[in-house]
């Protein structure tokens, strides 16, 4: 036991200073590498901070403004689809089935419609002066549409109503028309 | 010994922190999915429910409207509009509603998906012919007139039909 301890208390003084150095030196590495890291860390909390909200907001409005764009036009079709429907109705119901009549019946539908001051709030909010039939014609026969898939011919012979076609307006399928997609997968990439 | 201590504590803190720095953005981008997810779930729900509600009311509406138009060439008759009823709207269409105008005395024919949206065929109680329908429900105009109105007794309602 003697021996031990005179061995230990004998350990070279040079030595033990010069891993004491050592010893220094890396905790001064080990400061300064932590303290590198924690700047590092703060930098780029901030930064990734910085990208989710952007690429929440970014992601969130590019989805909302693709739904409200989808309840615009379903929004704007409705209006369209109604007062063709009631063009289809009242020149149907019309005591008078000339082409004449049918014209005046037209304007007078757009008219009355546009007249009434929340309709024309409405098409204001939708860029639009005032609603208006998309009609064509040619040789008596009258098309009226509301979108694409959305029309009817009115067939007027020698200045009279001959047939109505409404049947591509009554099997309008719009539960494919005006569809609202799941959002995406969020991307912080982006 | 002590800054032998010290200096295994500092690498070990150096690893930590290490190993944070790269769990930091999994953990931001986890809150960002959270809140993307969150507020477009919202939205898309509301949406899905007012854009199909609308859906619903189009495709239903439509029936009506077809009843209307066709009336006003194959149903001029209480039993031909009956008749196009049951053919146009079976399944959709309520019981309709008959009834004796009492301003003008002819029979009406309410026909209707829902309290909102219905068609008001009118009938010569004698000629037995279509007067007119009112469609201005289905344009949100919804006559105020109810109380004109006379409920028809239940025989001769269904002999209407």
């Amino acid at each position: 036991m003697d021996e031990l301890n005179t061995e230990a208390s004998q350990e070279d003084p040079v030595l033990t200073a010069k891993k004491a150095a050592k010893m220094k030196i890396l905790l001064v590495v080990n400061i300064v590498v932590i303290v590198g890291l924690l700047v590092i860390m703060f930098a780029m909390k901030s930064g990734y901070a910085e990208q989710a909200k952007v690429a929440v907001s970014t992601q969130t409005r590019t989805y909302t403004d693709g739904v409200q764009q989808v309840s615009f036009e379903q929004d704007r079709f409705v209006e369209e689809w109604s007062m063709l429907w009631d063009l289809v109705f009242q020149t149907l119901s019309a005591t008078d089935p000339s082409e004449a009549a049918f014209k005046n019946n037209l304007s007078a539908l757009e008219t009355a419609y546009n007249a009434d001051p929340q309709k024309q709030e409405l098409w204001k909010k939708w860029g639009d002066e005032k609603f208006a039939f998309s009609v064509s014609s040619e040789n008596g026969v009258y098309q009226v549409k509301c979108g694409a898939d959305c029309s009817v011919s009115f067939t007027f012979v020698k200045g009279t109503l001959k047939n109505s076609d409404y049947s591509a307006l009554a099997s309008l399928d719009v539960s494919s028309k005006f569809v609202v997609d799941a959002p995406k997968p969020f991307k912080f990439a982006e | 010994m002590n800054l032998k201590v010290l200096t295994i504590a500092a690498t070990v803190l150096a690893i930590a922190i290490i190993a944070t720095l790269f769990m930091q953005k999994g953990n931001y981008v986890g809150q960002a999915k959270t809140a993307y997810e969150t507020s477009t779930k919202r939205t898309y729900d509301n949406a899905l429910y007012k854009v199909g509600a609308v859906n619903d009311v189009i495709q239903k509406n439509t029936l009506l409207w077809k009843l209307a138009c066709d009336a006003q060439k194959d149903g001029k008759t209480p039993k031909a509009f009956a008749t196009l009823e049951q053919k146009i709207g079976t399944g959709v269409f309520l019981k309709p509603e008959t009834r004796t105008d009492t301003l003008t005395g002819f029979r009406t024919r309410k026909v209707a998906w829902n309290s909102d949206y219905y068609i008001v065929a009118s009938f010569d109680k004698k000629t037995e012919q279509l007067k007119g329908i009112d469609v201005s429900a289905l344009l949100g105009k919804a006559a105020a007139e109810e109380s004109a109105v006379e409920e028809e007794p239940e025989a001769e309602e269904e002999a209407t039909e």
